[in-house]
């Protein structure tokens, strides 16, 4: 099995390069299959995967070096471990089932050869990124997911506004990548190698430079995974076709931040104050999404600061140390929120591009199949309990956030996350869905195959993925954490009675926010907003506020080093030596040409001229003259010759 | 076979019988600049094929007296390093002709004969290992390269040609001051007058006088480079000059510096570049965010490539400086990437103006939608240029910023801002350029065959470094080990003081 | 066997009779005949070198001069002959072209 890991990224890879080189000859109705046929082979490996064993031991494949100097060799190698499991079949599951929606839903685009370009090349680069086995190797799949949340973004980048987004999105993630590049390059000088397998035994020693490399990847992680402060560029990022925004900007790509600590849990561990700062960010991301995605009124940017919020989520499992929670979580999620931006996407479609959630609803364009499968997410993403997937992911971080240092603190700050979720997505789904005004657009029949077979498989997800984790304290199976157990450590739990009061305590903030939507869409309907309104559908107001310190400072300093430095400094620099050049050369033309050397050379012409006229007297023409000179002259010689005393 | 004479000679010869020979003929000229240089092309691939090292590294050895009176040889060797950049010069030469094709329109076969001169210069500089041969082979790239702007440039070129050859020329005769002086201290110190490099190598420069000697050097190969401050002649012959100019300008003219620093400053003077070491990545970093920064502003397109490449070449010097095996492999790799990735982005601009008649970002706009392979290639090379892992650049940036964090986490975090502030000024160029709505209604021919042709090359040049980088850094670790074993090695807390 | 002085003598006593008759006579005609007396002196000379180191170069230049002289005499008579029949000049101080800043008075 080993020998064929090299195809769960590969195929996606290939995939998207027969695109490039020879998509133009392939026609065009045929090219989203293709697409879809890598994405199938890649899941149907992952799927081999698992049944050829990966679930006991992690295979391995090396396929060869990428850089050797001076000993240091990183490869192009690839370890599919548990951890790498989940990821990889998230991954490459919901990538798979993205594509085979995309067939329908990018239907009548024009350029549907790049999309798909990207799409796998998107794919190719998330699976290098969870199964690289060095963090080169994930770095190069991290920048490659990016490149393609940028290019996907953009898609429609006609407009300006969606071009600028991707332009944003890319610009943002790249400062945390930076750091995270800096934290690599600590950690190498420090060990002297990047391979996960070597490194992080190294590291559960004692190193004092933990504290920064942790830091620094935490910053790499909270810039992909859109966290606070560099949470910014994922509600623009909506710009882009909903598939893209269900594939990269809620199931995989958003959570490569969550996979990347996870996988270097060992440092935080060395790093505890860092290990608590993680846990802090994520609930201030909860709340923080969760109160903007209630202001919203365009449905996608609902689903992105939701997003948000829920990663937060993940953040703050990971920050207790509960790595499995986290990563249960990150797979719930991605089944329910792809769900809720697929069956976003159909109704925009069906309603002729319509973002906006109070014309979607008087428009009243989705119908019972789309109905149902954003009222499952929505219910998952709220954790309505027992029967979604969404609770038992979302009770058991709540849980274990308690017993973290200010634990209390932090349950605080998650459960009115929970309880804000409730209200903000059935506040979306009751405007849409249940308005009482007469429908304008009437259900379309029935969805297309490729549209229908994903929701519904998603739905059916969404739903049965929590048993696999039932609630701590309860008697049903824990297969997941245990599974996960020999790679990510356990959770801890409060003690037993504390843990049911905390359970009960999430399960009502659920069903109380959910209540809560009903009278606050009901305010809406009578042309009430929130308070704050503005400030909380600006998202905090942070575009504004970088804009102002960092934006434009930093094109000030630009222009200013520009007109100053340059301009000022350097060009006006070389122009006044010109000009002192110039000045030089004029003093020399006035006093050294015209003084000396001029008046030198009129000196030499007028004695050569009276030279010449002297001289000229002797040349008369009489060849008896010349004679008489000749024959001196050579006498002259001669008698010099012979007998002058020294001569000769 | 004397391989590097002919190396060195063939596009001479060449050129000079193209523009005896073409009489006018522009067809003519055009194909034998592009046959010389293609056969120029293999012959370098079959030099690299057959190579065998020698004892002592060097590939091939070429010796010959020529003015034994004063120990001038005609000296020439063939390492990794110079390979390496011997292969990017053969390279860049049939694109540069391919991307001058129609692009030139008057006197195409002295233009050839020029192109051909210039590479045949550069050539030398890389091979000769006798510092006069050097020094004479560093003169004559200069001189065709000038008539090139000056003759085949745009609006200012007269003013873009005198600046760059007063520039240079004022670098290289402090240069020439610097190897009469290492000559003169040699021959007092041994009795035995030579300008042979190998032999000079055991001069033992040391003291203030080593340092003066090794700043002569530096200033010739900082103004060719260019480092900040000394890089204004810089955007002006890049913009000025004509396509192909643009492409050996940034492709192999600026290499020559870096080269130079990496084959003469460090070795030569191990002691003075060590204690120097700080200074020069110190101006290597505030070269790399000095030229993005002023990237940034520009509304020329050419301009905006010449600043990145002021930002590039800071990044070669960073490595150069960190002085160990892996800033010195990056700074090379990174020459390399930096030549095919410019080289290729100023093609592109290049085939913009035959298109529109202008480099103004402000005219352009929404291109993707008529030239969809030239956007596609653009962007490539911009994410190329913008350090993308899997593309060239990355694989020299990485391992530059690997060296230098040995020795000076503070200065290597401010590189790595280098990193933040590429991603904006070339993302913005891309977006002006290609992306939005189409902003002037012309009639936007997309690539035809020879353009995908010069590009595709660069295409498949810029993934295999980035992807498989490992021929190239294997056969650079003989000759950096050489160049790392030469310097006393510099301890970590002596350089962490320059943060 | 005459000795080489008698010989040497008489050359020389022929070289400066050339000699005068070129810087004293203003004819052409006997401008060329002092010529040719000059070079039967020469040529003696070199007969009685050869003849006192017993070698045949002597006699060799003698010819070659004789053969030289005659060939310059043809050249000379013809432009003797040109010169009268174009300028009616037998008397050399006739011809004076070559006088600097004159050459508008040309005879």
């Amino acid at each position: 099995m080993s020998t064929w890991l090299w195809l769960i990224p590969g195929s996606p890879f290939v995939g998207a390069l027969t695109i490039a080189l020879l998509g133009g000859r392939l026609p065009a109705a045929r090219l989203p299959w293709f697409a879809c046929a890598a994405a199938g082979i890649s899941a149907l490996t992952v799927a081999a995967a698992w049944l050829g064993g990966a679930a006991q031991e992690p295979l391995r494949q090396t396929l060869y070096i990428w850089l050797a100097v001076d000993g240091w060799q990183p490869s192009v190698g690839f370890t599919l471990d548990r951890l790498a499991l989940v990821m990889v079949t998230v991954v490459s599951g919901v990538g798979f089932l993205i594509h085979v929606y995309s067939v329908a839903f990018m239907d009548k685009e024009a350029e549907q050869r790049r999309y798909y370009f990207y799409m796998n090349l998107f794919l190719a680069g998330m699976l290098v990124l969870v199964l690289a086995d060095n963090l080169l190797l994930l770095y190069f799949g991290w920048e490659m997911v990016g490149l393609c949340s940028f290019a996907l973004i953009g898609f429609w980048y006609r407009d300006p506004v969606k071009a600028a987004a991707g332009r944003k999105a890319f610009t943002v993630t790249r400062i945390g990548d930076t750091a995270l590049a800096i934290a690599i390059f600590l950690l190498f000088v420090q060990f002297g190698t990047l391979s996960f397998d070597v490194l992080f035994p190294l590291g559960e020693g004692d190193w004092e430079g933990a504290t920064a490399v942790a830091l620094l990847i935490l910053v790499g992680a909270l810039g992909k995974s859109a966290q606070l402060p560099l949470q910014v560029w994922l509600p623009d990022a909506m710009a882009g076709p909903s598939p893209v925004s269900a594939l990269i900007h809620a199931a995989t790509m958003v959570t490569a931040g969550v996979y990347l600590i996870a996988r270097t849990h060992p440092l935080f561990e060395l790093a505890p104050g860092v290990q608590w700062t993680v846990a802090a960010i994520g609930v201030l991301t909860i709340v923080y999404g969760a109160s903007c995605a209630l202001a919203q009124h365009d449905i996608k940017r609902v689903l992105a600061y939701s997003t948000v919020s829920q990663i937060g989520y993940m953040f703050l499992a990971l920050g207790c140390g509960a790595y499995a929670l986290a990563l249960f979580h990150l797979a719930t999620h991605a089944c329910f929120k792809a769900l809720l931006f697929l069956s976003a996407g159909t109704l925009i479609h069906s309603a002729g591009g319509e973002h906006h959630i109070g014309r979607l609803g008087e428009l009243n364009a989705g119908s019972r199949t789309v109905q149902l499968c954003f009222l499952v997410g929505a219910a998952s993403l709220a954790a309505v309990p027992f029967f979604t997937a969404g609770f038992y992911s979302k009770d058991a971080i709540l849980t274990a956030a308690w017993v973290a240092p200010v634990g209390g603190l932090l349950w605080l700050f998650a459960a009115l996350g929970a309880l804000l979720t409730g209200v903000y997505i059935f506040r979306v789904y009751l405007t849409v869905f249940h308005r009482s005004a007469e429908p304008l657009l009437r259900p379309r029949g029935r969805l297309p195959t490729p549209i229908a077979v994903p929701l519904l498989l998603l739905a059916a997800l969404s739903l049965s993925v929590g048993f696999l984790e039932f609630p701590e304290g309860s008697g049903g199976p824990h297969t997941w954490s245990t599974w996960l157990e020999s790679e990510l450590d356990l959770a801890k739990h409060p003690e037993h009675h504390t843990t049911r009061v905390l359970q009960a305590l999430s399960a009502l903030m659920a069903v109380a926010g959910i209540a809560l939507a009903f009278p606050l869409v009901r305010r809406e309907r009578a042309g009430k907003s929130l308070p704050w309104q503005s400030f909380l559908q600006t998202g905090w107001r942070f575009d504004a506020l970088y804009a102002r310190l960092f934006v434009q400072p930093y094109h000030r300093t630009a222009s200013a080093l520009a007109r100053w430095v340059e301009q000022g400094l350097i060009e006006a620099g070389l122009n006044g030596l010109t000009r002192g050049f110039w000045v030089m050369a004029a003093g020399l033309r006035r006093g050294v040409e015209f003084g000396s050397v001029e008046r030198g050379l009129t000196f030499l012409v007028v004695g050569l001229q009276r030279g010449h006229a002297m001289l000229s007297a002797t040349q008369n023409g009489l060849l008896s003259r010349y004679a008489v000179s000749v024959t001196t002259g050579t006498l002259a010689l001669l008698g010099f010759w012979l007998f002058w005393p020294w001569g000769g | 076979m004397p391989w590097l004479t002919v190396l060195i000679f063939l596009p001479l010869v060449g050129g000079a019988w193209i523009w005896v020979r073409a009489n006018g003929q522009v067809e003519y000229a055009r194909r034998g600049a592009l046959f010389v240089t293609t056969v120029e092309l293999v012959i370098v691939n079959f030099v690299w094929l057959v190579a065998e090292p020698g004892g002592d590294g060097y590939l091939y050895i070429e010796r010959h007296a020529w003015i034994p009176a004063v120990g001038i040889q005609y000296l020439l060797a063939m390492d990794g390093l110079s390979l390496v950049l011997v292969l990017l010069t053969a390279l860049l030469g049939p694109i540069a002709v391919l991307v001058s094709w129609n692009a030139i329109q008057h006197n195409w076969p002295a233009f050839a004969f020029l192109l051909l001169a210039s590479q045949a210069g550069i050539m030398g500089v890389f091979l000769s290992f006798d510092l006069v041969l050097f020094y004479v082979f560093w003169e004559l790239m200069l001189v065709p390269m000038y008539f090139l702007v000056g003759l085949w440039g745009h609006e200012r070129r007269l003013y873009a040609a005198y600046k760059f050859f007063l520039f240079t020329v004022t670098g290289s005769l402090l240069m020439l001051v610097a190897i009469l002086g290492i000559y003169f201290v040699h021959g007092e110190q041994t009795g035995n007058n030579t300008f042979d490099y190998f032999q000079l190598l055991n001069t033992d420069v040391s003291g203030t006088r080593g340092m003066w000697l090794m700043l002569g050097f530096f200033v010739a190969f900082a103004v060719k480079i260019p480092l900040f401050p000394v890089h204004s002649w810089l955007p002006d012959a890049h913009t000025e000059a004509p396509t192909a100019g643009s492409i050996i300008l940034a492709g192999l003219l600026l290499k020559t510096g870096a080269y130079g620093l990496l084959r003469f400053c460090l070795p030569l003077f191990p002691e003075a570049s060590a204690a120097f070491a700080p200074v020069g990545m110190a101006l290597g970093v505030v070269g790399i965010l000095y030229g993005a920064l002023l990237a940034l502003v520009q509304e020329d397109m050419k301009r905006l490539i010449a600043y990145s490449s002021v930002s590039h070449l800071g990044f070669v010097v960073f490595g150069i400086y960190a002085w160990n095996l892996h800033g010195l492999s990056g700074a090379v790799i990174l020459m390399l990437a930096h030549g095919v990735t410019t080289g290729a982005m100023f093609a592109l601009v290049g085939m913009l103006e035959e298109r529109s008649k202008t480099r103004q970002l402000s005219e352009f706009g929404g291109l993707l939608s008529p030239m969809p392979r030239l956007g596609a290639f653009l962007l490539l090379f911009t994410l190329s240029s913008m350090g993308m892992p899997g593309l060239a650049n990355f694989v020299g940036e990485f391992l530059v910023l690997a060296g230098v964090f040995q020795h000076a986490a503070g200065l290597g975090v401010a590189g790595a801002l280098g990193i933040i502030f590429g991603v904006v000024y070339l993302l913005w160029m891309y977006q002006r350029a290609m992306l939005g709505a189409l902003r002037r209604e012309r009639r936007w021919v997309d690539l035809k065959r020879r353009e995908m042709v010069s590009l595709g090359i660069f295409a498949a040049a810029v993934l295999w470094l980035g992807l498989y980088p490992a021929p190239f850094l294997d056969i650079l670790q003989g000759p950096l080990g050489v160049i790392m074993e030469s310097g006393p090695h510099l301890s970590t807390g002596e350089v962490s003081g320059g943060q | 066997m005459i000795p080489l002085t008698h010989s040497l003598f008489v050359g020389a006593l022929l070289f400066t009779l050339g000699a005068a008759v070129v810087l004293l006579r203003r004819e052409l005609l006997f401008l060329l005949m002092g010529l040719e007396i000059m070079f039967n002196g020469a040529a003696l000379s070199a007969v009685a070198a050869g003849q006192h180191w017993q070698g045949a170069e002597g006699q060799v230049l003698a010819i070659f001069l004789m053969a030289i002289t005659t060939a310059e005499l043809v050249v000379a008579l013809i432009l003797v002959w040109l010169a009268y029949q174009r300028f009616q000049a037998i008397c050399v101080d006739d011809l004076v072209a070559l006088r600097d800043g004159r050459s508008e008075d040309s005879p």
